[in-house]
C-alpha cells in the first residue's frame, strides 16, 4: 500500500501546502495507480548474484585521503600500519613502498590502531575516527587480528561509534585499554575508558563521566603499566553547530590499572575545559606532556607521573584547532623532544617549552596533521597522517617523501562527461576538485590526475558544451568556473541582489547542470540560483526554500572553547539540486533542514512536499533528489539524520509529483543514505550510496542487495551512471573513484534470467583500439588507477556453480565457426571472461634456434560475433558486437585494406611454415638412411649431399641461431615482422609495407619451387634406390598432413 | 559420470547442515576420496599423463603433463613449436626454456624445485598426509563465492598453509589457496577446480584456474588423461647435455601424441589421481 496520509501537525504552510494537500487529494483519489511497480516482480538480490562483479579503482593517490592513526612495529619497523579516516586500514611492510588494504569486510573508518609489540602480529584497531569535523564516519567497535591483518575478529564496544586510542599492558597484553569517544551527535552512555583484561572476551568500563564526555586519548606508563592516563571529553555536534569542552573535560590518572581514578589537576588550568591529549616520554615517563584546550589552550609538563604540571607553550602553531589535532608524539628516544600535529607538523626540542616547525631541507606536505609515528629504533624515521595521505621521514621532520600508493581520497561528489574515453569530476575533503581520464593506456597514473580547483571541493561539473570549461566549488558557495586552456578560474559565486539577506550557503554546496538545456546550470544558497551564460550572471528562481530557523544560523560561535566558523556548519541551505531530465520545468530541492521542495514550472512556485513523507523525522537532511528517468511524475529521494544521532536509512520514491511517497528502506539495507540513483534504461534497477557502501535493487526497491566486489563498508556519497558506456561511476569518500564497468549485463536480470542454469547476458559493444604502451616504469610506489583493458567481455550467469562436467565458451563469427574457445569462471551468479578480440596466432615455421620472436593473433574483425556457452550437455547462445573505435583516424576502406593485408600475411606464415617444415623432415629422412648401416657408401654419400643441399636452402628460410640476442633474420623473421608491423597498426598499410609483403611472397614461391626442383631432380632417383635396397622411400610431407598436425 | 543437484538433494543437505557440528574431518576426507572414485582406485594409479592446453593473457599453449610414481613429474608447453619443459625426477628439478635464449636445461632453484616436487605428488595433501608431513584440520564450513563449503587448513612440514574448499554437496575440491613465504614476502597462490570428468572411475578435474595474489595468472584446460601408460623414468631426468628438444622440428618428445595408442599393457588397472595440484 502506497498510500501515505499526512501526518498532523506536519502540514507545510501557505500556498505551497495547499497545492501540496490537492496534490494529495489527488493521490488519494488516483491511489494504486502505479502500473510499472505493480507488474513488477520481486528479485532478491545479493553479491551470489552478482557473482564477479567487481569495481575498478581508479584512484587518485596524486593527493590522498585523511589519515587518523598510525603504528609501526618496533621490531621491524618496515611494517606501518595506516588507519584511514574514511578508506579502512592499510599495511605495508616494506616501508610505504607497496601496501594493502586489511580490513576490507569490516567498517572503513579508522580511529586508532596499535599493535601489541611482544606479538607484533596482533594489532587492535579501534573504528570510528576520533578527528570529528563535520564530514566524520562512524565506527562499530573494536577488532583485533592475531595474524598480521589477514583475519579480524570483533572484539565488542559495537556502540562505541568512535575510539580515539588504544593502549596494550607491555608486561600483559591481554590487558588493552580502550579510549571510546563515543557518539558525536548525540548523549549515550556507551563511551569513557573500557578495558579488558582477558583479551577482548569481556569489557568493563573503568572511567566514565557523562553522557556527553566520551575519552578523548590515554596512555599508559610503559615502566609502570598499573599507571594509565585518560583524557576525558565532553563534545557534540549538530547539524548547525559544534562544541568543545565543558565540565565533563578532564585529566584523570589511575595507578591501579583502571581501577580506580583521580582527577589531575595541580597546574593546569582551572574551569571548563575542552579536549586533552596526554602522554608520558617513553625513554623517561615521569615526564608526562598533556596539551589542554581551554580559554587559553597550552601545552603542560608533569615531571612526576602527572601529579604537578608546569605550563609550557602555547605558540599558535602547536595549539590550533583540538578537536582536530589533539594528539602528539614523544620521540622514543628523546624526552625533550615533542611531535604535534597541527595545521603543520610542529615540533618541541625542549620538551614543550617553545615549538617551532621541523621542516629545513623540504617541508612540502600536505596541511592539518592528525598522527605521527616515530620509529622506536632510529628516530630519524617518522610516518605522519594528514588530510592528504602519508609521508614519510628519514631525517627527523626536515624532508618529506609522500606515499603516492594509497588511493584513500574522500570524494564528496563526482561527474562524467562526454568525451571518449569519459572524463571524470570530483571534490575532495581539503584536496581540491579534480579530473581523470577514465580509461587510458597502462592504466591511470597519479600524473593523469589533473587539479582543477582548491580548498575542499565539492560538486565539479565540465560544461557539456566544452568540456574544457569546468565548474568547481570551495567550501561555503565559492563557485569558479575554470578555462583548462589557460587555468585562469573566475569566481562566479552568487551574491545577493539589491534588498536581499546575505546569501548561505552550505559547506557542500550544490550544484546541477540541467539535464535538458546546455550550458544552464543552478546553484543553491538558501535559495535557488540559476544561470545560463555560464555563471556570468544568475537569477533567482526560487523564495528561501529553507525553514530559516534563527535557531541554527549562529555559526560565528560555533566550535566551543574555540571558536570554529569554516562553513561547515552552514545551516538552511539548499543542499540538493536536481531538474527532471524528462521536463526542464520540473526542478527538485532539498535543504539541509529538512525540506523537499518541487516546482513543475521552472520556478515560478514551489512546493514543500516533504510532509508528505510518512516516518521521516521533521528536519531531516534531505542529502539527494533523484527526478526519475522514465517518468516525470516520479522522483527519489534521500534523507539522513546521522547528525542528530539518527542513522537509520530513510529512501523513497513518489510516482506523483510528491504527493505521495513510499519508503524504500529494507532490513537489507544500513548506514545513513547520501545518494540514489534510476538506471535511465531499466526504471527498475536503482543504486544507492550510504555511509556504509553501495546497494541496488533490481525491482523498484522491493529487494535490496549489497554490491560488495571491490566496494568496502565505504561510505558512498555519489553515484553517475554514465549515459554511454554503462559504467556506475562512484564517489566515495576514502577510496577515491571506483567504477563498476558496463552495467548492461545487470539490466537483463530478471526472475525468469535467475531461474536459467545457464544464460549470456549482453553487454555495450566491444571496441578494438590499437593502442602503444605508456613506456613508464613507476616502480612499485605508484598507485595506477585500474582500466578495463581492450578485451571484449563476455558475461553469463549461472544459477549454480558448475562442478562437473565440461563447459566452455565458444566465440563464432558471423558464418558460424568457432574463432576461440575461453574457459570463463565458473562460480554462482554473474561470470565474466575477457576475450582479447584476436583470433588465433598463425602458424608459423618451427625454428631449431631460439630466436624469440612472439607472435599474436590477427586483430579480429568487426562485427557481430556469437557466444555459445557449452556446459555439459547443454548450450547457451548469445552474442556481442565488436566495433571500430571511435576515435580512430582510419576510414573503413582502410581498415578493410589492413585487415586483408594481416589475413594474407597470416596465409603466407602458414605457406612458410609447410615450406620449411616438409625440407626438414625430407632433410631428416635423407640422413636417416644415410646413418643406416644397410645403405651402401656411394647411396649414403649421395643422400648426404642432398639433406646438405636441403639443410641449405632450410637455413635460408628460418634463423637457426641460439643465444637470445642472435638475432638472426631469414625469411620467417622477415614476414614475422612485417605481419606484426601491419596487424598492431590500425590503419592503411604503407605502400612500403605492401611491396615488401609482394617481394617475401614471392621468396616463399620461390623456396617452394626450388624445393620442389630439388624433388623431382634428385629425390625420385633416390628413392627408387632406396625402394630397391629395401629401405622406405623418403616421402615428402603434403600439405594436407601439415594441416592436420595444426 | 552424469551428477544431478536437484531440489530434494538440496532439502536432503538443509538437513545435514543443522548438524553441521557432527561433521569431523575423516568423515570429510572420506567423502572427499569417494567423490573421487574411491581411495583403492586412487592409490592404484602409477603414472598419469595429462593433454590439453594452458593458456594466459590470450596466448595458448598446448601442454601435456606427466606424473609417475613416487613423485616425478613432467610439463611440457609448446608456443611457436617450441617446448617448454619444466620437470623433477624426486631428487631434482629442471627446466628448459628456449625463449630466454638456450635450449639447454637449467637446474631450478631449491625453492621453485620444492614447489614443484610438490606438485608431483600424484594424489595431492589429502591422500597419506600425514606420511607427507602434512596437517589437516577442519576449519569449518563457510560460503565460497555462494557456494558452500567445507574449509580444511593443510600445514605442510614448513608450517605453510594452504587452505582446501571442498564442494559441501559432493565433498569435491573446488579451491585451494596457498600461502608461501618467498624471499621474505608472502604470496597467495589460488587454484580454482572444475569440469570434473571420471577417467577410468576416477574423478578428475579437467580444468585448473590460478591466480597469484588474487590476479588471473593461468589456465589450464585438459583434453584427455590416461592413466597407468608406461612411462620411462629417465623422461623426467635433467638431461646431461644440452638440447631436450630436438634440433629441427620434429615432434617434442617422448610420447606425446595422444592419438597414438602405443600398446598398453595393463590398460584395466585403472586408478585415480585427483586432478588438484
Amino acid at each position: 500500500m502506497t498510500y501515505v496520509p499526512m501526518a498532523g501537525g506536519r502540514l507545510p504552510t501557505g500556498r505551497a501546502g495547499r497545492s501540496a494537500c490537492f496534490a494529495l487529494l489527488l493521490a488519494v483519489m488516483l491511489c494504486g495507480a502505479a502500473p510499472m511497480l505493480r507488474a513488477q516482480e520481486p528479485i532478491p538480490i545479493d553479491s551470489r548474484i552478482l557473482g564477479v562483479l567487481e569495481a575498478r579503482r581508479l584512484g587518485p593517490a596524486a593527493t590522498g585521503g585523511r589519515i587518523a592513526a598510525l603504528d609501526g612495529v618496533a621490531r621491524d619497523p618496515r611494517i606501518i600500519y595506516v588507519g584511514s579516516a574514511g578508506g579502512g586500514l592499510w599495511k605495508t611492510t616494506n616501508r610505504g613502498v607497496t601496501f594493502k588494504p586489511v580490513f576490507d569486510d569490516h567498517i572503513q573508518s579508522i580511529g586508532a590502531v596499535t599493535i601489541d609489540q611482544s606479538h607484533p602480529d596482533t594489532v587492535w584497531v579501534g573504528t570510528g575516527e576520533p578527528w570529528v569535523r563535520n564530514s566524520v564516519s562512524i565506527g562499530d567497535g573494536i577488532y583485533r587480528t592475531t595474524d598480521g591483518g589477514k583475519s579480524w575478529s570483533r572484539m565488542g564496544l559495537e556502540k562505541s561509534e568512535r575510539i580515539g586510542r588504544i593502549a596494550i599492558d607491555p608486561r600483559k597484553p591481554s590487558t588493552v585499554y580502550a579510549a571510546a569517544l563515543g557518539a558525536l551527535w548525540s548523549d549515550d552512555e556507551n563511551r569513557g575508558v573500557y578495558r579488558t583484561t582477558d583479551g577482548g572476551t569481556t569489557w568493563e568500563r573503568v572511567l566514565y563521566i557523562d553522557a556527553r564526555t566520551g575519552c578523548a586519548d590515554l596512555a599508559i606508563d610503559p615502566e609502570k603499566p598499573n599507571i594509565v592516563y585518560a583524557a576525558m571529553w565532553q563534545h557534540r555536534r549538530t547539524p548547525w553547530s559544534f562544541n568543545s569542552g565543558g565540565r565533563g573535560s578532564g585529566l584523570h590518572k589511575s595507578t591501579d590499572g583502571g581501577k580506580s581514578w583521580k582527577k589531575l589537576t595541580k597546574g593546569l588550568p582551572e574551569g571548563e575545559l575542552g579536549r586533552i591529549a596526554v602522554a608520558p616520554a617513553p625513554s623517561s615517563p615521569n615526564i608526562v606532556y598533556a596539551f589542554v584546550e581551554a580559554d587559553k589552550s597550552a601545552f603542560y609538563r608533569s615531571t612526576d607521573r602527572g601529579e604537578h604540571w608546569t605550563r609550557g607553550s602555547n605558540s599558535a602553531s602547536a595549539v590550533g584547532r583540538p578537536f582536530y589535532f589533539a594528539t602528539m608524539t614523544v620521540d622514543p628516544n628523546d624526552e625533550h623532544r615533542i611531535y604535534k600535529p597541527d595545521f603543520s607538523l610542529a615540533v618541541s626540542t625542549d620538551g614543550g617549552e617553545t615549538f617551532g616547525s621541523p621542516f629545513r631541507e623540504g617541508g612540502n606536505v600536505h596541511a592539518d596533521v592528525h598522527a605521527a609515528w616515530v620509529d622506536p629504533s632510529n628516530s630519524n624515521n617518522i610516518a605522519i597522517g594528514t588530510d592528504g595521505g602519508l609521508y614519510l621521514s628519514n631525517d627527523r621532520g626536515s624532508s618529506w617523501q609522500f606515499v603516492r600508493n594509497l588511493p584513500l581520497s574522500q570524494f564528496y561528489h563526482v561527474s562524467a562527461d562526454m568525451a571518449i574515453p569519459y572524463n571524470v569530476y570530483g571534490g575532495l575533503q581539503d584536496n581540491g576538485s579534480w579530473c581523470a581520464p577514465s580509461d587510458g593506456i597502462g592504466g591511470i597514473a597519479n600524473s593523469d590526475w589533473k587539479n582543477v580547483g582548491w580548498g575542499d571541493g565539492f560538486h565539479v561539473f565540465a560544461d557539456p558544451l566544452d568540456n574544457t570549461i569546468v565548474y568547481a566549488e570551495s567550501q561555503g558557495g565559492n563557485i569558479m568556473r575554470r578555462n583548462g586552456r589557460t587555468g585562469e578560474t573566475k569566481d562566479i559565486k552568487p551574491v545577493p541582489e539589491e534588498g536581499e539577506p546575505e546569501l548561505r550557503f552550505n559547506w557542500n554546496t550544490p550544484i546541477a547542470l540541467s539535464p535538458t538545456e546546455p550550458g544552464a546550470i543552478y546553484v543553491g544558497s538558501q535559495f535557488v540560483h540559476r544561470s545560463t551564460d555560464r555563471g556570468e550572471s544568475w537569477s533567482r528562481i526560487s523564495d528561501d526554500l529553507t525553514t530559516n530557523d534563527p535557531a541554527k544560523l549562529n555559526q560565528l560561535k560555533s566550535g566551543g572553547m574555540t571558536v570554529d566558523n569554516s562553513s561547515a556548519e552552514n545551516h538552511c541551505t539548499v543542499y540538493a539540486i536536481a531538474e527532471s531530465p524528462l521536463d526542464g520545468n520540473i526542478v527538485w530541492a532539498g535543504t539541509d533542514d529538512g525540506n523537499l521542495q518541487v516546482t513543475r514550472d521552472g520556478g515560478k512556485s514551489w512546493t514543500n512536499v516533504v510532509g508528505n513523507i510518512q516516518g521521516l523525522p521533521r528536519n531531516t537532511w534531505c542529502s539527494g533528489v533523484e527526478p526519475g528517468r522514465h517518468d516525470p511524475a516520479v522522483a527519489f529521494a534521500t534523507f539522513d539524520g546521522h547528525m542528530t544521532g539518527d542513522m537509520r536509512t530513510y529512501v523513497y520514491r513518489t510516482t506523483d509529483h510528491g504527493a505521495t511517497w513510499r519508503s524504500l528502506a529494507t532490513d537489507s539495507l544500513s548506514g545513513f543514505a547520501h545518494v540514489i540513483r534510476q538506471d535511465p534504461v531499466n526504471p527498475h534497477l536503482l543504486f544507492l550510496g550510504t555511509e556504509l557502501g553501495l546497494f541496488l535493487t533490481l525491482d523498484g526497491g522491493m529487494n535490496w542487495g549489497r554490491f560488495s566486489g571491490n566496494v568496502p563498508r565505504v561510505a558512498v556519497r555519489d553515484i553517475v551512471i554514465h549515459p554511454r558506456e554503462s559504467d556506475v561511476i562512484l564517489a566515495t569518500h576514502g577510496r577515491g573513484i571506483l567504477i563498476i564497468d558496463d552495467i548492461t549485463p545487470l539490466r537483463q536480470l530478471t526472475e525468469a534470467t535467475l531461474a536459467k542454469s545457464a544464460v549470456v547476458l549482453d553487454s555495450r559493444p566491444s571496441v578494438l583500439r590499437t593502442t602503444g604502451s605508456s613506456g613508464v616504469r613507476y616502480g612499485d610506489e605508484e598507485f595506477v588507477g585500474e582500466v578495463p583493458g581492450d578485451a571484449a567481455v563476455i558475461t553469463y550467469y549461472l544459477r549454480d556453480r558448475h562442478i562437473f562436467g565440461e563447459m566452455s565458451v565458444e566465440i563464432l563469427d558471423a558464418g558460424g565457426k568457432v574463432v576461440s574457445t575461453l574457459s570463463g569462471s565458473k562460480r554462482k551468479g554473474i561470470n565474466r571472461v575477457p576475450w582479447l578480440m584476436r583470433m588465433k596466432p598463425p602458424r608459423v615455421a618451427v625454428t631449431p634456434g631460439t630466436e624469440g620472436r612472439f607472435v599474436t593473433g590477427p586483430i579480429a574483425a568487426e562485427g557481430t560475433y556469437g557466444v555459445r556457452i557449452i556446459k555439459g550437455k547443454d548450450t547457451t547462445l548469445g552474442s556481442f558486437v565488436v566495433a571500430p573505435d571511435p576515435n580512430s583516424p582510419h576510414s573503413a576502406a582502410e581498415r578493410e585494406l589492413r585487415r586483408t593485408t594481416v589475413m594474407k600475411l597470416y596465409g603466407m606464415q602458414a605457406d612458410l611454415a609447410y615450406v620449411a617444415e616438409s625440407i626438414a623432415r625430407a632433410r631428416n629422412q635423407a640422413t636417416g638412411h644415410a646413418d643406416a648401416p644397410t645403405v651402401p657408401k656411394d647411396l649414403a654419400d649421395e643422400l648426404r649431399g642432398f639433406a646438405s643441399r636441403l639443410d641449405s636452402l632450410y637455413k635460408t628460410l628460418v634463423s637457426t641461431s641460439e643465444g637470445r640476442l642472435a638475432r638472426e633474420e631469414q625469411l620467417r623473421e622477415r614476414v614475422i615482422d612485417l605481419y606484426s608491423a601491419v596487424n598492431e597498426y590500425g590503419g592503411r598499410p604503407s605502400e612500403t609495407q605492401l611491396a615488401r609483403m609482394r617481394i617475401l611472397e614471392s621468396r616463399i614461391a620461390e623456396a617452394r619451387a626450388r624445393f620442389r626442383t630439388m624433388t623431382t631432380e634428385t629425390m625420385e632417383s633416390l628413392n627408387t634406390r632406396l625402394v630397391s635396397g629395401g629401405l622406405e622411400p623418403i616421402r615428402p610431407l603434403t600439405r594436407e598432413e601439415f594441416d592436420k598436425e595444426a | 559420470m552424469a551428477y544431478t543437484r536437484s531440489a530434494l538433494v538440496l532439502l536432503a543437505l538443509a538437513g545435514v547442515a543443522s548438524q553441521a557440528e557432527a561433521v569431523t574431518l575423516e568423515e570429510i576426507l572420506a567423502r572427499n576420496y569417494q567423490a573421487h572414485g574411491g581411495l583403492d582406485r586412487i592409490k592404484s594409479v602409477r603414472t598419469m599423463k595429462m593433454i590439453g592446453a594452458s593458456s594466459f593473457g590470450g596466448v595458448e599453449a598446448p601442454l601435456t603433463i606427466y606424473f609417475k610414481r613416487p613423485r616425478m613429474f613432467r610439463v611440457e608447453a609448446t608456443v611457436q613449436g617450441k617446448v617448454f619443459v619444466t620437470a623433477h625426477d624426486g631428487a631434482l628439478g629442471w627446466s628448459i626454456n628456449p625463449f630466454l635464449g638456450s635450449s639447454d636445461a637449467v637446474r631450478l632453484p631449491d625453492k621453485d624445485a620444492e614447489e614443484l616436487l610438490e606438485q608431483g605428488d600424484i594424489d595431492g595433501p589429502l591422500v597419506d598426509s600425514k606420511e607427507k608431513g602434512y596437517t589437516i584440520e577442519f576449519a569449518g564450513e563457510d560460503e565460497m563465492e555462494g557456494t558452500k563449503v567445507y574449509k580444511l587448513k593443510i600445514t605442510n612440514r614448513k608450517q605453510e598453509v594452504t587452505t582446501m574448499y571442498l564442494d559441501r554437496e559432493s565433498c569435491i575440491e573446488l579451491k585451494q589457496i596457498a600461502v608461501k613465504k618467498s624471499q621474505g614476502v608472502e604470496v597467495t597462490t589460488e587454484t580454482i577446480y572444475s569440469d570434473y570428468k571420471a577417467v577410468d572411475g576416477l574423478m578428475i578435474a579437467h580444468s585448473l584456474e590460478t591466480r597469484a595474489n588474487g590476479q588471473p595468472s593461468g589456465q589450464i584446460t585438459l583434453k584427455t588423461i590416461e592413466l597407468n601408460r608406461d612411462m620411462e623414468s629417465s623422461m623426467f631426468v635433467m638431461p646431461k647435455i644440452a638440447s631436450a628438444a630436438p634440433a629441427t622440428p620434429e615432434k617434442p618428445s617422448v610420447e606425446t601424441n595422444s592419438t597414438k595408442t602405443t600398446k598398453d599393457v595393463k590398460t584395466k588397472t585403472t586408478k585415480k589421481g585427483k586432478g588438484k595440484k
